[in-house]
């Protein structure tokens, strides 16, 4: 009840204590190994680091994702895309 | 064996039916059919005789049955209808055989299996129909009148037996297979034992916590048009364009369609760090440019492969255009959009950043088990249309990686009359 009711009057942007899912675009000038172990040190709980593609997915509130983004060498600290097909069946899919 | 219970959702039952292959048409429960004056003893005629507990629909308000709440039961009757339905598991526990509980049963008419209902079914025969559609469109294109219209004139009229999106891409007339290739399909997953797909070369893994077998169909589909078989069993036309790449399967969406955390993400890095060349992701998200969808292009061109994704569906042309969705509105990851068979831009297609079209409007391909084969329409079709071609360009030069493969699928597109932003380069072709 209190939360829809921040939403309803636009308080939504204050940072939450949900535990989201983070992807967290790192660059190449630092480990990625260095820096998974950084946030968990920051509160993150680290779910899965992407070597390849230089992206460590994490979970964590509002409050650890800005402690992620002041960690050198983190580019980007943003909410895991979510991505659908429409379900089975879909007429356009 | 868990999809065979009475209160198993509709696609445990279905991966169990796939997972034991045989005829997939069959859910594995029952349904125990009663004579109209023995409805009201059937439940206790069940346990008496056979043991079993069934649960009544009576019990759910408005006889509303809730399957997956049915609880320590082994089957639910149905009494407005005289119906019992039953789990295969306690079914065949209590030794239930079909034929001898109807023969020694006054109060029971029959016992059949319980079969799957599916909203997809498709004739060949209403396929053939469109290809013949698509073929007088040829024709009337070939008019001197038409000289300017955009339509699919360079397919031979000879061309018989492939899909119009393979016609459109001149799939057929190429030399190439996709041999040495390896593709990730990014999607549903895949129905590993569809009979167009045994024997051939996958590696699979699954990122949302599910099996890898495609329920859902959109992956089977995908896959097909990009990798699938280049002589599916007659009436069915050719479907699939590198039809002897390696497939990599990657679960990334869950039965029901959804990415599940960051599984396309995992998907990505899983397709790069095992070497595959392209990268076909038909599927979208709304919102902004994602930088790790845009990290994870730039190092999949950095290791010689291409990211394909679809540019989306939320379009309603030509009021409303939509503007690309993510992934694929990322610089590093190549957007698709879809035409019709006419090659005009599909209504639902998105716009903006667009790098190259495919066919994606009455797409026929193959769809999981039973139903085997069927038509969808989406930039999700267009997608692997130009995956596969890719595939088939990255067979026919080894130089062709990367970006390299990217410019090469740009500057062989069929130029269409229309603005970059709708179709990008034009429609994808085949190396001949």
């Amino acid at each position: 009840m209190l939360r829809s009711t921040l939403d309803f009057l636009g308080a939504s942007i204050v940072p939450t204590t949900d535990t989201k899912t983070w992807a967290v675009t790192v660059s190449h000038n630092v480990p990625i190994h260095v820096l998974a172990s950084q946030f968990t040190a920051a509160g993150a709980e680290v779910q899965n680091v992407l070597a390849e593609t230089r992206v460590i997915v994490a979970t964590g509130t509002d409050e650890v994702a800005a402690r992620l983004r002041g960690i050198d060498g983190v580019a980007d600290v943003s909410e895991v895309p979510v991505a659908d097909v429409g379900p089975p069946g879909a007429e356009i899919a | 064996m868990a999809g065979r219970k009475i209160e198993s959702t509709p696609d445990e039952l279905y991966r169990a039916a796939l997972e034991r292959g045989g005829d997939v048409s069959k859910t594995g429960r029952y349904i125990v059919t009663f004579k109209p004056a023995a409805k009201d003893i059937a439940a206790p005629m069940l346990k008496r005789k056979y043991g079993l507990n069934t649960a009544s629909a009576a019990d759910f308000e408005g006889q509303a049955v809730v399957f997956d709440r049915i609880f320590e039961s082994d089957g639910v009757m149905l009494p407005e209808v005289g119906v019992a339905i039953i789990g295969g598991e306690a079914f065949e526990e209590h030794q239930v055989a079909g034929a001898s509980v109807s023969e020694a049963d006054d109060e029971v008419d029959s016992v059949d299996p319980e079969y799957f209902a599916f909203a997809l079914d498709v004739n060949p025969a209403d396929y053939l129909k469109g290809f013949v559609r698509a073929a007088q469109v040829i024709a009337a294109d070939l008019q001197p009148s038409a000289a300017l219209r955009p339509a699919i004139t360079d397919i031979p009229a000879a061309l018989t037996g492939v899909t119009w999106g393979l016609a459109a891409c001149q799939v057929p007339s190429s030399s190439f297979s996709g041999s040495g290739i390896s593709v990730a399909m990014l999607d549903t997953g895949l129905d590993f034992n569809h009979p167009d797909f045994v024997g051939r070369a996958v590696a699979f893994n699954s990122f949302v916590g599910q099996p890898p077998q495609d329920v859902h169909g959109h992956g089977t589909h995908t896959t097909g048009t990009a990798c699938g078989i280049a002589t599916p069993p007659p009436p069915n036309p050719r479907y699939g364009i590198a039809s002897q790449a390696k497939i990599f399967v990657g679960k990334v969406l869950s039965d029901s369609g959804v990415s599940v955390g960051g599984s396309i993400l995992a998907g990505m890095n899983w397709a790069i760090a095992n070497g595959c060349q392209v990268i076909s992701m038909s599927l979208r998200g709304l919102g902004q440019v994602q930088p790790a969808y845009t990290s994870s292009g730039a190092a999949a061109l950095a290791k010689g492969l291409v990211i394909i994704a679809a540019a989306g569906n939320d379009s309603h042309r030509p009021g409303q255009i939509a503007p690309t969705g993510s992934p694929a509105n990322s610089p590093t990851i190549m957007s698709v959009a879809a035409l019709d068979q006419n090659l005009q831009v599909a209504p639902f297609s998105n716009g903006g950043k667009i790098d190259i079209a495919g066919p994606g409007v009455n797409v026929f391909s193959a769809l999981p088990r039973p139903r085997l084969y069927g038509t969808m329409s989406g930039t999700s079709m267009a997608t692997p249309h130009v995956s596969g071609v890719a595939a088939l360009y990255a067979e026919s030069d080894t130089s062709l990686r990367g970006a390299a493969l990217w410019t090469k699928l740009q500057s062989t597109a069929k130029r269409l009359p229309f603005p970059a932003t709708d179709v990008g380069a034009g429609l994808v072709q085949a190396p001949q």
